[in-house]
């Protein structure tokens, strides 16, 4: 069919018919909806006529930032329609040659697509310009690759190649673009690197007729990756391309993280070999274009396609690779690998005089200047040797490389003969092809002795055999001491009371068995009789007076290597104390502990200066303090403490009480331990401590936080009090305790003040305060009258206070079985909350995760909607969840309120993110809006469902018509037909 | 539709509603443009029709308000006004405006005669005539977009152009003609027209799903296939 045909099985509209649906199809959906159906190739002549097809939309950049596409249906109908109207359709896309629209660039190549060649080619032009521009990737990136095969298939190959070079040719990028990472040295193409790499190897066979102009190109395309990669510096004789590609055939050592480089090495390489192969160029004329460029990398891929060649028998590259063996350039270790697999299939091929002449070469060293090779052996030179036997045994090295990277089968005999003395003198090279040869994997430490091989031996027989055995300077997969603690562990654990019983043996040993040791008992713990702890306890007695410091070691200096021993002997000490009550502890044993515990309080882990570290932004306080020695020393303490005082029913003995106690204080406070990881401990212990012993918290309060209000150490008490806030699940003798802390913490937050938090969860200290006095309010704990929730309020920022409020909906919504009366003062809290909002003392930005609330579903509808009426006004309320789902249940009775709350809910969202879950269920609320039989209401709905079906519901008609359905099926009542009148 | 046949059709009474909905007055033009054709066409009627037609088309945009961005009517009357009190100022030199002197004038016999020179004063006046008549034409051209396509960018597509050849015919009846009698058009063509204007503002403010049915109805037509070759 010709385009001037009609064709044959459609009618072709008259000018009236089609002005008549023009009129019609003002609005998009509209629009998309007729050109959507619209199968008939007659139409778009008499459309073009009409001007249809003018005005085209352009995508505009929102304040945001984003690129807002505008769709143009007239556009997909002509693509359509391309295959039976191309010369019309042709010319009419043309007219978009100079658009700057993504969009409409991406529709173009689709065109190109359907249309015939000489019509695609005529979209060329701003195809390469949308793959030039800052927005190609909307341009989908197959379809390039099949418009360009397609012109180089019709023969159009100056068109084809104009739109491989927009896809393909590297760009440096010198600003750095938006679609670009920046900080570092990026090479952009038309494509990205993924569909770069997996588009090029079919266009490469595409262009393939255009011979070598084509192999031209693409040695120009990977020479200017090189540069603008930084990969090569012109004039250098030498690239990295030993580093990313370190082989220019496929091989496992080639990493690929160059992926338009490594891209265009295989395409330079499979064009140069498919050239030959095919007959359309020989070997020497591509020899010639690979071998004119001054980078290493095409030398190197020149070298390759020979090889290939050479290797498949082909006699006429055999005499085009001869000069590049010859070329003593190209021995040197930069174009090893491939210089070899050429000489092991060539060498074997040579007359006599040609491995003669080759011969005379390899034996004469490496292919450098006396100068150049002074040089390079320099650098070698071991101490005491000459430059004369430096240079001698460099170039008996490089020989050995060389040599054994060609292979002694295909070797003559001279070379052979050298290779074999060199390798008895030197050593025989493990991967002589790849000067850079690198391997991967995982090793775990190896043992010199396996857990079967201990547990052969008596413990002393151990401790002798650790003792003695010293790991021997290795490879990385030597065994180590790691390893053999391991392995020690291992035994521990299978006869645990031996090693307890023979603990003395492992007092002179290295830190990792002794770790290894204390480590294996833990699990022993609960069944370690008295005679089993003494020898450990003795053998932590040693530990501790290692590792024990005075006071002024606290300035970081402390000894580093028996840190890990010590918490190894804490975390034993704490599985014990852990034990429950049923389990008595001997006074005797808990008085070793105290023992061990109370020097331990003044280790020096963490020091200062690894706190300044590691306890920055990488670790937060209770993170650093639950991995060091001395807050963990201090968490021992309070377990001991509570154990004396909950196991008897007479009162702690004072003899182990009182010190115990005097340990605790003594690192209490700034001025005693400044350590933040230190202040987290009290906190996340202060809830134990007031539970036993509170009037003695109560008296060494001030020492622990300062007084209220006072100028001190900020950070410190911050730290405390946070800590305990996010450690404890709320109770009123912790926020008795605290509430003129809190009172200072809100009034320095609502000043700007940042407040240290000990456990940087998603919680801030503001919030922390918040959610303890709401959660108090709702088990019953206070009132709404408390001090400290009013202070809350009133102080909290809005977003602090909406946080807390839309919290404690989700922590209710999560919890399964609340009791009533919770729920009640939940409620009344809420109801207290939206008083305030009445009474402008809140914003309504307080209630934006109130839907949280809602989703609970433990309050009756009508008390959510009336409160969610109340602010759906505010932009601010959230709609993550499952808001429309509740709406559109509560619709059935409450249609009127349901309808306005999601009107304004609709209005106030404009992103489709935001709106999703309430437009999935517009259907339900319209429904029940419109079969209310509410005049008004009805009115309201089809105003706001013809709204929706404009920004392209288009089904939301017949969803709603099938919720009326159902509703017929539950036997709502209908209210009757609405009577128009028009007058 | 027949001669005596009413006007007053479902399409009609749902587009009067839709007007009412958006402004009583829209809604009320309506119903009078097609109750004064709504009978035996007359010149009289034609100009009543026109004119509420031409209001509603006028209006309609800033009523809905709904594009952002909407021009308002650009007036050109004062810089037309300006431009004669600047000419009368100079007619001594430039003569009357039916005859202007400078083309004539034996003063410029040896000057090109592309090239006469006027007052500063004049052609600044004419400048700003010029510039106001260019943004009106856009302008209009942005308001049909918008009251067509609820857009700005579109004036020259096709739907737009309907509606502006629909405009246009009616506009040539909003005025008598002095004592020139005023050829009534064909009924045909008073109906097609209006119908067309009708179509784009229920396609525009009518009921969405309604026309959007009518559409898919409208594509059987349009793809419609020939049963017989011979028809071609």
């Amino acid at each position: 069919m010709t385009s001037d045909d009609t064709d044959l099985s459609y009618e072709t509209p008259d000018q009236e018919s089609v002005k008549a649906i023009l009129a019609r199809i003002g609005d998009l959906q509209h629009r998309r909806a007729f050109y959507g159906g619209l199968e008939n190739p007659n139409w778009v002549l008499p459309l073009d006529k009409a001007g249809a097809f003018n005005a085209v939309p352009t995508s505009e950049v929102d304040e945001d930032g984003y690129l807002r596409r505008s769709p143009w249906p007239e556009g997909d109908y002509l693509v359509r329609m391309a295959t039976a109207r191309p010369t019309e359709v042709g010319a009419i896309l043309a007219r978009l040659v100079r658009t700057e629209d993504p969009y409409l660039q991406a529709l173009l190549v689709n065109a190109a697509l359907q249309l015939p060649p000489a019509q695609a080619e005529k979209l060329v032009e701003p195809i390469v310009h949308g793959l030039e521009g800052p927005h190609r990737r909307i341009l989908d990136p197959m379809q390039i690759a099949a418009v360009i095969e397609k012109l180089a298939t019709a023969g159009r190959f100056k068109s084809a190649l104009q739109v491989a070079a927009a896809a393909y040719r590297p760009r440096i990028v010198r600003n750095t673009p938006s679609d670009e990472a920046p900080g570092r040295r990026n090479v952009f193409a038309g494509l990205s690197e993924h569909w770069y790499q997996e588009t090029l190897p079919s266009v490469v066979v595409a262009l393939a007729a255009q011979g070598l102009t084509w192999l031209t190109t693409l040695k120009g395309w990977l020479e200017t990756f090189q540069i603008a990669a930084g990969n090569y510096v012109a004039g250098s004789p030498t690239d990295t391309s030993l580093i990313w590609r370190p082989s220019i055939g496929p091989h496992e050592q080639n990493p690929e993280y160059q992926h338009i480089g490594d891209a265009l090495v295989d395409a330079v390489r499979d064009c140069a070999t498919d050239l030959i192969a095919s007959g359309r160029a020989t070997p020497e004329e591509v020899a010639a274009i690979l071998a004119s460029s001054e980078q290493p990398l095409l030398a190197r891929v020149n070298l390759c396609v020979l090889g290939e060649r050479v290797r498949v028998g082909d006699e006429s590259a055999r005499a085009a690779a001869i000069p590049y063996l010859m070329d003593p350039l190209l021995m040197d270790a930069g174009f090893r690998y491939e210089y070899a697999e050429l000489a092991s299939v060539l060498l074997p091929t040579l007359s006599a005089s040609e491995a003669q002449e080759w011969e005379a070469m390899a034996m004469a060293g490496p292919p450098f200047s006396a100068e150049e090779l002074a040089h390079r052996s320099s650098r070698w030179r071991m101490e005491g040797e000459s430059d004369a036997a430096a240079s001698t045994r460099y170039i008996d090295l490089w020989q050995l490389r060389f040599l054994a990277a060609i292979g002694r089968n295909a070797l003559p005999a001279a070379s052979a003969a050298r290779l074999e003395l060199l390798e008895s003198e030197l050593f025989i090279p493990e991967y002589p092809r790849f000067p850079i040869f690198s391997e991967t994997g995982f090793v775990k430490p190896q043992t010199p002795f396996s857990p079967e091989e201990l547990a052969d031996k008596t413990i002393r027989e151990v401790a002798l055999l650790i003792r003695d055995w010293e790991p021997k300077r290795g490879n990385f997969d030597s065994p180590s001491v790691e390893g053999l603690a391991r392995a020690l562990q291992t035994d521990i654990r299978a006869r645990p009371g031996a090693y307890a019983l023979s603990a003395n043996e492992f007092g002179d040993v290295i830190a990792p068995y002794t770790n290894a040791l204390l480590a294996g008992l833990s699990d022993h713990v609960p069944d370690m009789t008295p005679d089993e702890w003494d020898p450990v306890l003795k053998l932590g007695m040693r530990i501790i007076s290692d590792s024990d410091r005075p006071e002024a070691l606290f300035d970081g200096t402390g000894a580093e290597g028996s840190d890990d021993s010590g918490r190894a002997l804490l975390a034993l000490i704490q599985k014990a104390l852990d034990l429950p009550p049923t389990v008595p502890i001997q006074a005797n044993l808990l008085a070793a502990f105290l023992d061990l515990l109370a020097p331990l309080t003044r280790h020096p882990d963490p020091t200062p200066a690894y706190e300044a570290e590691y306890g920055g932004t990488n670790m937060d306080p209770i993170t650093l303090s639950l991995n060091s020695t001395r807050p963990e020393a201090i968490s021992a303490l309070v377990q001991l403490v509570a154990r004396l005082i909950e196991s008897s029913a007479e009162g702690p003995p004072s003899t182990l009480l009182s010190p115990a106690l005097d340990a605790l204080a003594g690192r209490m406070g700034p001025d005693r331990d400044p350590s933040l990881a230190m202040a987290a401990t009290y906190g996340r212990n202060i809830g134990r401590l007031v539970s036993v012993n509170e009037s003695w918290v109560r008296t060494n309060l001030v020492q622990l936080l300062g007084r209220p209000g006072d100028a001190g150490d900020a950070s410190y008490t911050d730290v405390v009090v946070t800590t305990a806030l996010a450690a404890h699940h709320p109770f009123v003798k912790l926020l008795d305790l605290l509430r003129p802390y809190l009172r200072t913490i809100l009034k320095r937050a609502a000043e700007g003040e940042d407040i240290s938090v000990g456990w940087r969860q998603e919680r801030k200290a503001v919030e922390l305060i918040g959610d303890h006095v709401v959660f108090l309010v709702v088990n019953g704990g206070i009132d709404l009258t408390d001090a400290t929730l009013h202070e809350f309020f009133e102080l909290g920022s809005t977003r602090d206070r909406t946080s807390v409020v839309g919290h404690l909906g989700w922590l209710l919504m999560r919890s399964e079985s609340v009791p009533e009366s919770a729920l009640g003062r939940a409620k009344e809290l809420i109801d207290w909350r939206f008083e305030e909002f009445r009474a402008g003392r809140t914003e309504a930005q307080e209630f934006s995760q109130f839907h949280w609330w809602i989703q609970a579903e433990k309050w009756p509808e009508e008390w959510w909607i009336a409160h969610l009426s109340e602010v759906v006004p505010s932009s601010h309320l959230e709609t993550d969840g499952l808001l429309g789902e509740h709406l559109e249940r509560a619709s059935g009775r409450f249609p009127r309120q349901v309808l306005t709350i999601f009107a304004r809910l609709l209005a106030n969202k404009t992103e489709p993110f935001e709106r999703f879950n309430l437009v999935e269920h517009a259907p339900g609320i319209l429904a029940s809006a419109i079969y209310s039989g509410d005049h008004t209401l009805q009115m309201t709905a089809r105003d706001l469902m013809d709204r929706l079906g404009r920004e392209g519901h288009v089904t939301l008609k017949d969803l709603v018509e099938q919720q009326n359905e159902a509703k017929d099926v539950a036997g709502v009542d209908r209210p009757k037909d609405e009577q128009a009148e028009p007058y | 539709l027949g001669a005596n046949e009413s006007l007053w059709n479902r399409r009609r009474i749902d587009l009067r509603q839709a007007l009412v909905r958006v402004d009583a007055v829209m809604g009320d033009l309506y119903r009078r443009a097609i109750c004064a054709l709504d009978g035996e066409p007359c010149v009289a009627a034609l100009v009543i029709a026109s004119h509420c037609i031409r209001e509603i088309a006028n209006n309609l945009p800033d009523v809905l308000g709904d594009v952002d961005g909407l021009p308002s009517h650009e007036d050109t009357s004062q810089h037309s006004q300006n431009l004669m009190t600047v000419w009368r100022k100079f007619e001594a030199t430039l003569g009357s405006p039916e005859r202007p002197t400078a083309r004539d004038s034996p003063t410029r016999a040896n000057a090109s005669d592309r090239l006469v020179t006027i007052p500063a004063e004049l052609l600044d006046a004419a400048g700003r005539v010029v510039h106001a008549s260019t943004v009106a034409t856009a302008n209009s051209q942005q308001r049909r977009s918008a009251l067509v396509r609820g857009t700005l960018t579109d004036g020259d597509h096709g739907s737009v152009r309907v509606v502006k050849q629909s405009l246009t015919f009616f506009m040539a009846y909003t005025h008598l003609r002095k004592s020139e009698p005023i050829p009534l058009p064909a009924r045909a063509d008073i109906l097609l027209h209006l119908s067309r204007f009708e179509d784009s503002l229920l396609g525009r403010i009518g009921d969405f799903f309604i026309r959007y049915d009518e559409i898919r109805d409208l594509l059987g037509q349009a793809n419609r296939r020939i049963a017989d070759p011979e028809k071609r």
